[in-house]
């Protein structure tokens, strides 16, 4: 049941995606108004069987979800050819996106070891050099301070070059809860250390994304606001 | 000030919210403003409560469940004296005020004491507007929610007009607090959406609001369906809210903050 996103990558979905936009086209005289409320109500009813299921189904990376989805966003397309609207083409343009993303996008948690890079599958690697943790009076954390080198590897010479030989090669980031670092077209957020050892914690585990469709979905998202806001004056 | 406190500034609110509610039914001439000037002087009563509160507490009152239940109050008395003022159903404040006072005595027989610490996950600049926008949007669908069970059982009342407006204000904002949600959620867990338990239902919440536009638009005869529409659409939205505690399948929701820090 499960989609494997695979087969999506670069550059199919952005053909399956054209071929939504193509279908939303040729269908928009055909397509009435009801079908964009029975859509609606088909994505209403998989977002129910989602939000009664397990999150680790998996249900919204199965085949029936996928489907659907795709389905919306042919009607949607043919509506807003139709009959078009600021908060419709945000909410389009935002699915869209997020959808044929996330087969481009990966993620990855690295554990980062103190004072020694360790070898990763990225084209890149980290290094811890220091981990705070300030607390309240009352014992809780109240923020939790990483701070690491970063290597890039891609340029080839680096791997083998010893730190003291290329000076300025690394840099060094901090990484906090709510505050992602970039690196190379990455996102790095700090995600778990060692509880037990607290600031002599001997590593820290990150997280390391990558989501090259994310400009599109940000643009949805600000379309989908300003559609909002459109719909409040007016 | 702390959650002692509330039971005084509450019960003062509520004097003056039902003072209000009673004196719009009146024939009076100076009635209705009168009810509006007692309503509106409950509304800064229970605000001052907040005001201090949130002072005395160093960070803002919207972690837990019951703080986020105190501004669901002000702003559904809020949302109903606006209605009032605007539209002029002499029993919307009533409503309002029975439903805010539900919320208010959930809060003064469980009350959730809470010190101050704010942890590392919340402390964004997307805290503070997520969560306010959201309650203000819950009260405004919560004055639509009123309006269609009055219309269910008088279909002679014409709260359509009342029931659009509302929706459209609540719905746009409902809408920005899932999109500061979803841009938050980048930051602090990678992606904008990830299908939360949370999140999914917003979503169901969403759609069925969504929904209930276009029935309006394709159905305009059928009152009964719009009315089922919104009804359904607040259930939904009451499960988003503070529902899912009790639902199996969100457990382990990421949205969990007050299990932390209790």
């Amino acid at each position: 049941m499960t989609a494997n996103m695979h087969l999506f990558a670069f550059p199919v979905n952005l053909i399956v995606g054209l071929c939504i936009v193509f279908a939303g086209w040729s269908l928009r005289k055909r397509f009435s108004d009801t079908y964009m409320t029975v859509a609606l109500v088909m994505m209403t009813a998989v977002a129910l069987v989602q939000g009664f299921m397990p999150q680790e189904a998996g249900f919204t990376h199965s085949w029936p979800f996928v489907v659907v989805l795709t389905w919306f966003l042919t009607v949607l397309a043919s509506r807003l050819f139709r009959k078009f609207s600021l908060a419709g083409l945000g909410l389009w343009l935002a699915l869209w996106a997020g959808m044929l993303g996330s087969a481009d996008s990966t993620v990855n948690h690295v554990l980062v070891p103190r004072d020694r890079y360790a070898p990763t599958s990225l084209s890149f690697e980290m290094r811890m050099e220091d981990f705070q943790v300030s607390r309240y009076d009352t014992g809780e954390p109240m923020e939790y301070r990483a701070t690491i080198s970063l290597r890039d590897l891609s340029e080839g010479m680096s791997v083998k070059a010893p730190d003291h030989d290329r000076p300025g090669g690394d840099v060094v980031k901090t990484l906090r809860v709510n505050h992602p670092v970039r690196y190379r077209g990455y996102q790095i957020y700090l995600r778990d250390y060692d509880v037990s050892r607290g600031n002599d914690t001997a590593y820290c585990i990150v997280m390391v994304t990558r989501q090259p469709w994310r400009w599109l979905v940000l643009a949805g998202i600000l379309l989908l606001f300003g559609g909002a806001l459109k719909i409040f004056i007016v | 000030m702390t959650w002692e406190h509330l039971i005084s500034f509450a019960s003062a609110a509520a004097v003056c919210w039902i003072t209000g509610s009673v004196l719009a039914f009146l024939h009076h001439p100076k009635a209705s403003a009168w009810s509006m000037i007692s309503y509106g002087t409950g509304i800064l009563v229970y605000a001052s409560f907040i005001t201090g509160f949130w002072i005395s507490l160093d960070r803002p009152p919207l972690v837990t469940m019951g703080e986020t239940r105190l501004w669901y109050s002000l702003f559904l008395t809020l949302a109903g004296l606006v209605t009032y003022i605007r539209w002029r159903y002499k029993w919307i404040l009533s409503l309002t005020t029975v439903m805010s006072l539900v919320f208010i005595a959930v809060n003064i027989l469980r009350p959730e004491i809470h010190n101050r610490v704010l942890m590392p996950a919340l402390q964004s600049i997307w805290f503070i507007p997520h969560v306010t926008v959201y309650m203000f949007s819950y009260a405004l669908l919560a004055c639509t929610f009123l309006l269609a069970l009055a219309g269910l059982v008088k279909p002679s009342l014409n709260v359509l007009p009342a029931i659009d407006t509302l929706c459209r204000a609540g719905l746009s904002f409902f809408t920005a607090g899932m999109l500061l949600g979803a841009l938050w959620a980048k930051q602090a867990w990678g992606d904008y959406w990830s299908w939360d338990p949370k999140e999914t239902w917003a979503a169901v919440t969403w759609l069925l609001y969504v929904l209930y536009f276009h029935l309006k638009e394709i159905r305009p005869g059928a009152k009964k369906m719009i009315f089922i529409s919104l009804i359904l659409a607040f259930l939904s939205l009451q499960i988003c809210w503070y529902g899912l505690q009790y639902l199996p399948s969100a457990r382990g929701s990421m949205h969990n903050y007050a299990l932390n820090t209790d």
